[in-house]
């Protein structure tokens, strides 16, 4: 998932147009001259894949097809791909973790979800709690105020979304780059642009750590 | 499985609509043929039920089409057919096991089922299976050959004689004594053993008859009726004229499944009625065929089937006494309507002329219940053609399928979507762009060259006559599974090459297939995997016309699948990957029976432990094909080693699924093949074919971990076509 800093969108900067036949799951988000990545982490068929189809390509499926391992940022759910997953934590900036407002269970696992996030991930990532299909209202199993306060109690910014009517998803994403770009801080013009050279010659992972003492 | 048959118009819209499901049967004659071939120390008489729910899964009109089953009998002479005479293997001809299994490797499993407690024995001692490089050098093995040569000098006149030399020439084999003794010896059934010998009036005849029947016939039966496309839409007509009805003579089934009606709807043995229906009609229709009778009391009942189902056509006369008396007249003299009469004819060119003598007047009232309980439990009250009919008709009318049952859009759906901005139809499923990459070369049906009946009836012949262990031998065979196996026998195949009804030989003992695969499945209702199951049912094939929406039958099928192996196999219980494995097989078009003991087959030995809470052996996978990509190409290794790119973060959707979620349909479908044939090295040579196709582009445009990623988990299907895939994978 690509994340500039920033919010100059320039025609130049947009994605290409998308080939329907080949979709991505990935995020083009064209801010400004860094590149971020964003981690969704969650319980199997929370909707993770649809979040990200939703605000790549603001679309929406019924069916989409179950992740394996890791698609570009993207997990796979079930427990036993933690081992796969776990070495994509480190190289995230963000992490967002989503469960099922109508299923208690991945509520309940989030907790388990943080603590992955401790163990594996950069410290001082950015996290951000996700409740995802909060269009199924007849069938909600979790509190918005239940998973409020428990966000609230690990500082954590918490949204209510739904990738199917696209309530909240952009707020999401953008709640989560604002974050990392303040945790990040925003360099001068003249860094940025050295970094957006840098980009395309160095793993963005040492370019961030340049930014973030201590990290890592 | 929702196929469109295109053989009898170029135009979609116009053709019929069946399930392909109810036209594959499995192969069940594995241990048939083993059994003939090795002397069990403890015999086990074939079970019928068995084969009971196999038939049952067919259609009567495509079970058999006999005149064409005789003629391939009369006209060829199979490498096999002259097992009788050789003496029965000894206990010493116990082939290498097939896979690479350990013994260790099985304990590990540690399921409570104790899946595979020991190999199976014997199969095809090397005496009686003939160099298979040998038999394919030969043109046309089918027909080059002579007839059979049936003289016998021994012959003698008197039926009882003939049978106690039938008994003596078969005494290793217990079980088919105890069917001739109580097919010869049981009061009744002595006259229809008179009429089946007088007709035949050579012994040898008999036993070299009923060698070649039951060794090929019901691989036979499948073949043809699988084969016999054309017939789909009868069977389709058929089925919606004769209104689906209670079998008054069946016993009410004993089987639990099928009256809790809970929310797993269970497996039915036949996956429409439309078969027993037919099946039904036929035998009270025609059951005064001496030979249909005696086949059905050997248990050969599509066989007889088929033999009355080329009875002359003029049903609707058949209750008048005058016009069976014509066809006794005709039988007796075939020679006058020998246009007519297609079986009796082709039947006495089997047995010779004077099975024109054959009496026809018996008719048993008990076979027609006989012959319904070879059927095992029926569930009349399913009607699912229907319902698929229904389902199909609708899908047809949204979308259309293409040859491996994805939908295809048209070009202007197309166009509205990209116009609306609407990707719903294109995300569901990257197989989509098999479509808009390489339209042209996608076959949209098989060609027909490798579906044409010599090649088929050479399968045919392979499969039942050799085993797995030589057909992987085969370079020829091979070469043979590269190119990819023919799609009309490629379920057929895959159970054998698996050599699956051998491997569950042991854990099945005297259950059935059927039974075992219900009992699991119903051995445990509650699981918490099964909700994970659940999710993930929509979410595998979504754009394939068999897994469409939840009332297709395709995930009712792998729901049960699924959960079956839940069961079978606590330890690994589901991961997510085995549904695009369980998806495979079934639009392979493997039954749903045949598919789960498949996927216990490949999960306990292609992909043993890939599933396991640690996938161990996907992870032991991912490090050796570091390694292998690092000796093969240092540069590129290198490359992605910079970028932080683990092995493990790409292949684990390759391995895990077999390629099927990374690649165009075709190119999956061929891998799999291959991957049937040769086992998991396939997956590193294909890993290693497309590292070597994408080497240019990663080493020159991908330089971070993200293009890296991109590339590799969302491979550009032009760039990765049958062809280029095997080209690569084979330097």
């Amino acid at each position: 998932m690509y994340c500039y800093q920033g919010l100059s969108l320039e025609p130049e900067h947009l994605p290409p147009p998308l080939n329907l036949s080949f979709p991505l799951p990935y995020l083009f988000l064209f801010f400004s001259d860094y590149l971020f990545k964003l981690l969704l982490i969650g319980n199997s068929g929370v909707g993770k894949s649809c979040l990200l189809l939703r605000f790549a390509d603001d679309t929406y499926t019924e069916s989409y097809i179950s992740t394996i391992g890791v698609d570009f940022w993207d997990t796979a759910g079930q427990e036993r791909f933690r081992t796969i997953t776990s070495s994509y934590y480190r190289g995230a900036y963000g992490i967002i973790v989503v469960y099922d407002v109508t299923d208690m269970e991945s509520f309940n696992d989030v907790k388990q979800w943080f603590e992955e996030i401790d163990r594996y991930a950069s410290e001082g990532v950015d996290k951000l709690l996700v409740g995802n299909k909060c269009d199924l209202s007849e069938s909600r199993a979790v509190d918005y105020t239940t998973a409020k306060d428990f966000a609230d109690s690990q500082g954590i910014p918490f949204l209510e979304t739904s990738a199917k009517d696209s309530t909240n998803v952009e707020q999401a994403f953008l709640t989560m780059a604002k974050q990392i770009k303040d945790r990040v801080g925003a360099p001068n013009i003249q860094q940025q642009q050295d970094n957006l050279k840098r980009t395309i010659n160095v793993s963005q992972g040492q370019n961030v750590n340049n930014q973030n003492s201590g990290c890592c | 499985m929702v196929l469109i048959n295109k053989d009898s118009s170029s135009n979609l819209n116009q053709s019929e609509v069946v399930l392909l499901e109810d036209l594959f049967i499995p192969v069940t004659s594995k241990r048939y043929i083993s059994s003939f071939n090795s002397h069990q120390a403890s015999p086990s008489p074939y079970n019928y039920k068995d084969l009971a729910w196999t038939l049952n899964n067919s259609d009567a009109q495509t079970v058999l089409d006999a005149s064409e089953f005789l003629q391939e009998l009369n006209g060829s002479q199979r490498p096999y057919q002259d097992s009788t005479a050789t003496p029965p293997a000894e206990d010493n001809h116990i082939s290498p096991q097939p896979f690479d299994l350990k013994q260790n490797d099985i304990s590990r499993i540690g399921s409570n089922n104790t899946p595979i407690s020991s190999l199976p024995e014997a199969e095809y001692p090397e005496e009686f299976s003939p160099d298979l490089n040998q038999f394919l050098n030969e043109d046309s093995p089918l027909l080059s050959t002579p007839p059979l040569d049936l003289s016998l000098s021994t012959t003698t006149s008197k039926p009882k004689d003939i049978l106690t030399s039938v008994i003596a020439r078969r005494s290793s084999n217990v079980y088919t004594i105890e069917n001739l003794a109580s097919l010869f010896h049981s009061g009744s059934e002595i006259q229809i053993a008179n009429d089946f010998i007088a007709s035949a009036k050579n012994a040898y005849k008999i036993i070299k008859y009923i060698n070649l029947l039951e060794k090929n016939f019901k691989y036979q039966a499948d073949m043809i009726s699988a084969r016999n496309k054309m017939s789909r839409n009868r069977i389709l007509q058929n089925s919606q004229n004769l209104s689906p009805k209670p079998l008054p003579t069946v016993p009410p089934t004993s089987d639990p499944t099928t009256n809790n009606g809970d929310a797993l709807d269970l497996p039915t043995k036949r996956e429409s009625v439309q078969g027993n229906t037919l099946f039904e009609s036929m035998l009270s229709k025609k059951s005064n065929n001496p030979f249909a009778n005696t086949l059905l009391k050997l248990g050969l009942s599509s066989m007889a089937l088929g033999v009355m189902k080329h009875e002359p056509e003029n049903d609707s006369s058949n209750n008048d006494p005058l016009n069976i008396e014509k066809e006794l007249d005709a039988l007796n003299n075939p020679d006058k309507h020998s246009g007519r009469f297609s079986t009796s004819s082709s039947f006495s060119r089997l047995i010779g002329p004077d099975a024109s003598n054959a009496h026809p007047s018996i008719s048993n009232p008990n076979l027609k219940l006989a012959a319904l309980q070879f059927l095992d439990n029926q569930n009349p009250n399913l009607n699912s053609l229907n319902v698929g009919e229904m389902r199909a008709k609708k899908l047809q009318s949204l979308e259309k399928i293409d040859s491996f049952g994805f939908l295809t859009f048209s070009d202007d759906q197309l166009k509205e979507a990209r116009e609306r901005n609407v990707s719903r139809y294109a995300s569901r499923n990257s197989f989509r762009s098999v479509r808009e990459d390489y339209n042209s070369q996608l076959s949209t049906k098989p060609s027909t060259d490798e579906n044409s009946e010599k090649l088929l009836g050479e399968w045919d012949t392979i499969l039942t006559t050799f085993s797995p262990k030589q057909i992987r031998k085969s370079q020829k065979m091979q070469s043979l599974a590269k190119n990819g196996f023919p799609y009309l026998r490629r379920p057929q195949i895959y159970w054998s090459l698996l050599n699956a009804y051998d491997i569950h030989y042991n854990t099945i003992k005297d259950s059935t297939f059927y039974d075992e695969y219900t009992r699991i499945l119903t051995s445990s209702t509650e699981n918490t995997i099964f909700e994970v199951i659940e999710r993930d049912l929509n979410r595998s094939f979504p754009s394939h016309a068999y897994f469409y929406d939840e009332s297709c039958n395709g995930q009712k099928k792998m729901r049960r699948i699924l959960r079956a192996y839940a069961n079978y196999n606590p330890n690994v219980g589901y991961c997510q990957g085995m549904n695009q494995i369980v998806g495979i097989l079934l639009i392979v078009g493997l039954p749903e029976v045949e598919a789960f003991w498949t996927l216990v087959v490949l999960l306990e030995t292609y992909l043993l432990d890939y599933f396991t809470p640690q996938l161990t052996q996907l992870c032991i996978h991912g490090k050796v094909f570091g390694v292998l990509l690092s000796e093969h190409n240092k540069k590129l290794a290198n490359h992605l080693e910079n970028a932080g790119v683990d092995p493990l973060m790409y292949v684990t959707p390759w391995f895990m699924t077999i390629f099927a979620m990374s690649l165009p349909f075709d190119s999956v479908i061929r891998i799999w093949d291959w991957f049937i044939f040769r086992g998991p090295k396939v997956l590193f040579r294909v890993a290693l074919g497309i590292m070597d196709i994408l080497s240019p582009e990663l080493l020159n445009n991908c330089n971070t971990i993200d293009k890296i990623l991109k590339l590799l988990l969302h491979i550009p299907h032009s760039t990765v076509t049958p062809d280029k895939i095997f080209n690569a994978a084979n330097k």
